[in-house]
């Protein structure tokens, strides 16, 4: 959300130097036109230099929580596929997926943790196909479905402070530790911890059987 | 009532009384006599029964000896037997024949089946059975007889027969008669037997006995009987004596021979076959007594039953020709009364309606012959002395009558006329009339001249006074017409003038309507242009919220455009982060790529907003044009009614010209027509003024005539007329 909310205010930066009133729906067409062009021309300042210790992590939204998760654990991010069901397995798991020829089990991550599951039959959000250990050789384990994936971002370990109030108490287990990042909280969610539990274990060698 | 009807009726009553009597009676003694022709009926059917029976009781014993006798060893019976059966069969045919027919009536056929059946029996097994069983079963079968005997003798009345000369026989047939055969012959197989074994056992010894006392006992019975049929029959006495008397010696002789020869001989020598034939010869003369009672007593029974049916019927001829005669009598003699009776009343009713010569016809010499001579000869009397009183009487009568009509004549009274008879005041009554009709028609002939002239005065004097009063008030209103006429002329003269002015008026409403219709069709084409140009608008902004839609499907699919993006970004970051520092620049590329995605899916969600927006406008405004096309619609309609009443308004105005301005000529015209009237009106008034004066002088001289008439009236009306001349 945070992203979404700094490129508003760019939007509006745009619609300013237009001369534009401030409310953006009201804009006519050629001026909102303008306002796209200006924000797509490269603005190099808006990405900071990355330091030594930051671990660029892709940053998604889970519920109500922004969580991080270390981009060189993420295959890929993909459009929910099509899911089918297999029968006899815990209630989040939502089923397998075909993605360019593998087969993957999709979790739902929501009702993992413990939130609202993700709607029946829904196409919403994002999948993060997530591997098992870090960088090129980490084998694809899973298909986690979130609400949404918003970008990448640095993410500092140092930085790491242990959960506290600022995000949902479902997903403290989960975390590795909490920092502020434009102003809002972001868990660092703790997927080898994740992966460590007997019920994914056991998962993983049912599918793999 | 009875009071009321005529004598004939009475008697008529007499006789319908003995008429009901009569059938009563006359149904009482034929049913008694029915009722013993029944009786002696039934008593026949049974002794025709009774034949055959009897038959079977000699034939059976005889029977049942022989086969003792086959049985025996003498062969030589074997034809006897089948002789003997077939005559057996023929008496149980015969009676299987009268059973047919009367054995519901005497209530047999259950007893004579059961025989039957016996004797079937007897005939199968008779070879076949000891001597003793043989004899046991046929004694039953006439024991059975013997009872069938009693008990047709109880159902056919022959043993309740109330009359002495057929009791007896009844007797004997029925009960004696069967046992004492049986007796004999069981006595005769019984001592056969034993002569048969040459010796007798000590219980044959007793039975023989017992048997011979048996027949002793049933002789005097029979003989007794004989003797008083023989008393009560005496053409049959000589017949029954003898065969009673040939009966018992045989039978004296048969039981001789059994004592003698086989009960008290110390051997017996007697052959079988004699003691048999003995035995036969009794029980044969018995059965011949018995049949020969039999025949007698069926004769008596058709003698009894031809003479009760003479009896009946010599009853029934009587009754009916009694009762023919007694009506016959009855109706002659009430006859005879009634035709007597009738002409006397007749003669009554005649002398009642005043025939004083009528007289009644004497047909007999009884009371009443003589009564009808009685009264002839008092009327006669009567008659004469009505006459000679009413001559005298008459003359007087008839002066008296004459004087009083002829009374009034003195006083003027020529209204009545004296009653011309036929005696001697007849001519005078005559010549006083002729004098009284010449006056009559002088008196009437004045008193209608001057009633005529004065009627006829008085109705011309009515006459003219209406014609005066009439002249006068025609006078009047002539004078008050021609003012009339006069202000007719002056108003019609002001309608011509006003309706010269309403002319005017009348056209300048048409003009004015024909500018109105003008301005209603130059209305109704701006509005038809104005609904033209508003639904080509409304078009005009349909294809633009269509196009606009266009747009909305176009920034949807920039949008997906640039979601895949982002995504693409995304995975291109990962990519890079994978090459490591080789891949450092690649993602700051990447990155930069995503943020420009996302930053072109929020500007498509801005542009979808404006999009449904423009679209929701325009649906208002299409909206809004319909309403205006619609509201045009209903103006223009408006407008083209207001335009057709107008047309109307322009016809009515046209027309209302003209009828006004036709009214101003016919005025003018009638204003001319009306100054002649007066004129007219002027001269007839002078006219009537003259006639007036006239009508009044002929009044006058007409009231004169009539009082002269009323005087010439006054002078003839002393006299007195009858009431037509009036």
């Amino acid at each position: 959300m945070c992203a979404s909310d700094e490129r508003n205010d760019r939007d509006e930066s745009a619609a300013g130097r237009s001369g534009a009133p401030d409310d953006p729906d009201g804009l006519p067409l050629e001026e909102l036109l303008a306002a796209l062009a200006a924000g797509v021309s490269p603005r190099r300042e808006a990405a900071a230099p990355p330091s030594e210790q930051d671990e660029r992590s892709v940053v998604f939204r889970l519920g109500s929580t922004r969580c991080a998760l270390p981009i060189d654990r993420v295959f890929e991010i993909a459009e929910v596929p099509k899911i089918t069901a297999v029968p006899n397995l815990p209630f989040w798991v939502r089923g397998v997926a075909n993605l360019r020829g593998d087969i993957l089990a999709v979790i739902d991550l929501r009702a993992f943790v413990g939130l609202t599951p993700f709607p029946r039959g829904g196409r919403g959000g994002r999948l993060l196909v997530v591997r098992a250990a870090p960088g090129p050789l980490g084998q694809v384990a899973a298909g986690l479905w979130v609400d949404e994936v918003e970008g990448v971002a640095p993410v500092a370990r140092g930085e790491l402070a242990p959960p506290d109030g600022s995000i949902d108490d479902r997903l403290a287990h989960w975390v590795a530790g909490v920092l502020t990042r434009d102003g809002r909280p972001l868990a660092a969610f703790d997927l080898d911890r994740f992966f460590a539990t007997p019920e994914i274990r056991g998962l993983n060698a049912e599918l793999v059987s | 009532m009875l009071r009321n009807w005529k004598v004939w009726q009475k008697l008529a009553l007499i006789a319908v009384a003995m008429g009901i009597m009569v059938p009563v009676l006359l149904y009482l003694a034929v049913s008694a006599r029915n009722e013993d022709i029944g009786f002696a009926l039934k008593e026949e059917v049974g002794t025709l029964y009774l034949r055959p029976l009897t038959s079977l009781l000699s034939r059976l014993p005889e029977r049942r000896g022989r086969t003792q006798a086959l049985l025996g060893g003498d062969l030589a019976q074997r034809r006897e037997i089948a002789a003997l059966d077939a005559l057996i069969d023929q008496d149980f045919t015969a009676l299987s024949e009268l059973d047919r027919q009367v054995g519901a009536e005497l209530g047999t056929t259950a007893a004579l089946g059961a025989i039957r059946q016996d004797w079937q029996n007897l005939r199968v097994q008779a070879a076949r059975q000891s001597p003793e069983q043989s004899f046991a079963a046929h004694t039953r079968v006439v024991d059975r007889i013997t009872t069938l005997v009693e008990d047709v003798g109880d159902s056919s009345n022959i043993r309740l027969d109330p009359l002495r000369d057929t009791f007896y026989l009844g007797e004997v047939i029925l009960i004696w008669g069967p046992r004492a055969i049986e007796d004999r012959g069981r006595l005769r197989e019984r001592a056969a037997g034993v002569v048969a074994r040459g010796q007798a056992t000590p219980e044959e010894e007793a039975e023989l006995s017992l048997l011979i006392a048996g027949v002793d006992q049933s002789v005097a019975p029979i003989r007794r009987a004989v003797r008083l049929i023989a008393e009560d029959n005496p053409d049959f006495a000589e017949r029954v004596k003898t065969l009673a008397r040939e009966s018992e010696e045989k039978t004296g002789t048969f039981l001789g021979l059994v004592r003698s020869r086989v009960q008290r001989a110390p051997a017996i020598t007697l052959s079988s076959a004699d003691l048999f034939a003995s035995g036969k010869a009794a029980v044969d003369a018995q059965a011949v007594l018995s049949s020969a009672l039999l025949e007698r007593i069926e004769s008596e029974f058709r003698e009894r039953i031809a003479g009760l049916s003479r009896n009946r019927n010599l009853v029934l001829a009587a009754t009916v020709i009694s009762v023919l005669l007694a009506a016959f009598l009855v109706t002659f003699v009430a006859g005879l009364i009634n035709r007597q009776v009738s002409a006397i009343t007749g003669m009554f009713q005649r002398i009642g309606a005043g025939d004083f010569r009528a007289r009644a016809v004497a047909m007999s010499g009884d009371e009443l012959g003589r009564m009808a001579a009685s009264i002839n000869d008092v009327l006669d009397n009567t008659v004469a002395l009505m006459q000679s009183r009413d001559e005298r009487d008459r003359i007087q009568a008839s002066t008296m009558k004459l004087l009083e009509e002829i009374s009034g004549l003195a006083e003027g009274d020529l209204s009545r006329e004296a009653e011309v008879t036929a005696d001697m005041t007849g001519a005078i009554a005559d010549a006083f009339n002729t004098v009284i009709a010449q006056l009559r028609r002088i008196i009437s002939d004045v008193q209608e001249t001057t009633l005529r002239v004065s009627s006829a005065a008085s109705e011309i004097q009515t006459t003219t006074q209406h014609l005066a009063d009439g002249s006068e008030a025609q006078s009047a209103q002539i004078v008050g017409t021609s003012a009339a006429v006069e202000e007719m002329a002056l108003s019609i003269q002001q309608v011509s003038e006003n309706a010269a002015s309403a002319t005017g008026v009348a056209e300048q409403a048409l003009a004015n309507a024909r500018e109105g219709a003008d301005a209603v069709s130059r209305t109704v084409e701006g509005m038809n242009s104005i609904r033209v140009q508003v639904q080509e608008s409304a078009k005009r902004i349909k294809r633009l919220g269509e196009s606009s839609q266009e747009i909305g499907e176009i920034v949807q699919l920039i949008g997906d455009i640039a979601d895949r993006t982002s995504i693409l970004a995304l995975n291109a970051s990962i990519q890079a982060a994978m090459a490591g520092d080789a891949g450092r620049g690649f993602a700051v590329v990447a990155e930069e790529v995503e943020r420009l995605a996302v930053r072109s899916a929020d500007a498509t969600k801005r542009i979808a907003t404006l999009i449904r927006s423009v679209q929701s406008e325009t649906h208002e405004a299409v909206r809004a044009m319909e309403d205006t096309t619609r509201e045009v619609v209903s103006g223009s309609g408006l407008a083209n009614a207001a335009g057709q009443a107008l047309g109307e308004i322009q016809g009515v105005s046209g027309r209302l010209a003209e009828l006004i301005q036709s009214i101003s000529t016919a005025a003018q015209q009638q204003a001319r027509g009306s100054d002649s009237v007066a004129k007219a009106m002027g001269d007839i008034s002078d006219n009537t003024q003259q006639t007036a004066a006239g009508t009044k002088r002929v009044a006058v001289s007409i009231t004169n005539l009539a009082a002269l008439a009323d005087n010439l009236r006054g002078s003839v009306a002393e006299f007195k007329l009858p009431a037509r001349a009036a």
